[in-house]
């Protein structure tokens, strides 16, 4: 199977060639943000402050690190996507606030949350949940880190990766859906065995 | 789970089924977290009631809270716990009610120390119901298929499932996660309740959510099923749920003071 290489920053225009179901390998510049910074960055917006990294064009990486500081760098041992669904009807604001072009996270997002994002012109992909040696390994460096007041993995992490992968579409920016798709699927099945014998 | 990468028809089920083995041969080598996630350590621990007169629980106690603090110290555990009103972090996974340990008292002077990380993916799906005791075989299917389907892709499948039944609210609860810290591939020695876990785990499957919920056929890998009596008039089912990433330890306290892990 060939896998697409994506490079982020990324354009509106690649963004919208991707399918709910690609996979792809994504090289360049992420930032992390999970509950407490979402919340953070709505109210810097909301009372027009500027964050304190420049986000545009990035893609928004629900996970929260486990990091050490080796001298005066940071070096994340370990990696990985956290439940974005958890956090659906916060998503598409710090989307727009953040001018982010793709959402990176796993276990979906709410189907209201999928549909503001396309019309956001977004994709929101999944990477492999709990994978985080294996995902840590294509962090090359952390750029920047903010508000570690929130905590380790609350922070805000701008990190370099190369080959962070395998991101799979999971929302595409004409709604299509291959969460829903496998889920309508599962619903059938699950109305078939609650109504056989056991 | 390299059984069950062969079961998968989809390439998507394959290829994520594949990183995930990779993954954990990268956390081996390198010794990292296998997860970020690191989870909230959860102790049971069965201490010899000669050892408790000579030596105390404070002992166990301490030992348990500053590996903890250790570990997290060291980079093995993210820190995650916090305050549950406030959200501060407290920074070393410690905090107030914490460790989490439940204590039995057995004979003799061993202690038996049974540990699991527990993710919130997996941690925030736990279901418990107490449905009315008429039809218990439908009931736990419904339940236990119901918990799956509505977590879909958010504890991480493929998952283990731990289901406890009977007892009251708390101890169904209780027998679920502990249903987890059984050895995957063995079954209950009662044939009924065997019989029971093997269908789950079929039907489990045939749900299709497949690898991180994105379609395939492991939606699970393992189901084990604990019991206890319950009132007549009640039936708690709880289902607890641990992503692929099942960590867990066990190990003894031997009588020169060293411990032995297995």
């Amino acid at each position: 199977m060939v896998f697409r290489r994506l490079k982020c920053p990324i354009s509106k225009p690649e963004v919208e060639q991707l399918r709910a179901g690609d996979m792809f390998y994504l090289t360049g510049l992420v930032f992390t943000a999970r509950d407490q910074a979402h919340r953070r960055i709505l109210e810097l917006c909301k009372r027009g402050e500027p964050l304190p990294i420049k986000t545009k064009g990035l893609a928004l990486f629900h996970a929260g690190p486990i990091a050490v500081r080796r001298g005066s760098r940071w070096e994340v041992v370990a990696i990985g996507p956290t439940t974005s669904y958890r956090i659906s009807s916060l998503i598409p604001e710090v989307v727009d606030a953040t001018s982010a072009s793709l959402v990176i996270g796993k276990g979906g997002v709410s189907r209201e949350a999928e549909q503001m994002l396309s019309s956001l012109g977004v994709a929101y992909c999944e990477l492999p949940g709990g994978a985080a040696a294996y995902l840590a390994k294509s962090v090359e460096e952390v750029v920047e880190v903010h508000w570690l007041d929130l905590g380790m993995a609350e922070a805000i992490w701008l990190l370099r990766v190369r080959d962070l992968g395998p991101c799979i579409v999971s929302v595409d920016v004409r709604g299509n859906s291959l969460r829903r798709r496998v889920e309508e699927k599962a619903a059938k099945a699950l109305k078939e065995l609650l109504s056989s014998e056991v | 789970m390299r059984e069950a990468r062969q079961r998968e028809r989809e390439e998507r089920a394959r290829h994520l089924l594949s990183v995930l083995l990779e993954n954990a041969e990268v956390a081996a080598e390198e010794k990292r977290p296998i997860c970020q996630d690191t989870g909230i350590p959860v102790f049971w621990v069965e201490v010899g009631e000669d050892f408790l007169r000579k030596w105390g629980w404070e002992l166990i106690e301490q030992a348990i809270r500053e590996s903890i603090a250790e570990a997290t110290e060291a980079g093995l555990l993210r820190p995650n716990t916090v305050d549950p009103l406030s959200r501060r972090n407290f920074g070393n996974n410690l905090g107030i009610g914490h460790p989490i340990i439940y204590p039995t008292i057995s004979r003799g002077e061993e202690v038996v120390v049974k540990l699991a990380l527990r993710g919130a993916g997996c941690e925030n799906i736990t279901s418990l119901e107490m449905p009315p005791p008429t039809a218990p075989r439908q009931s736990i299917f419904r339940v236990v298929l119901e918990a799956v389907f509505e977590a879909g892709g958010k504890p991480c499948p493929p998952v283990v499932i731990g289901v406890g039944v009977g007892g009251v609210s708390e101890t169904a609860l209780a027998l679920a996660k502990k249903a987890l810290l059984r050895e995957i591939g063995a079954h209950h020695q009662e044939a009924e309740i065997a019989s029971l876990e093997r269908k789950l785990l079929e039907a489990v499957n045939k749900l299709g959510l497949g690898p991180m919920g994105l379609g395939g056929r492991t939606t699970a890998l393992w189901v084990g099923v604990e019991h206890a009596a319950c009132h007549t008039a009640s039936l708690p089912i709880a289902v607890c749920v641990s992503c692929w990433a099942l960590r867990r330890s066990e190990g003894r306290l031997l009588p020169n003071g060293s411990f032995e892990v297995w």
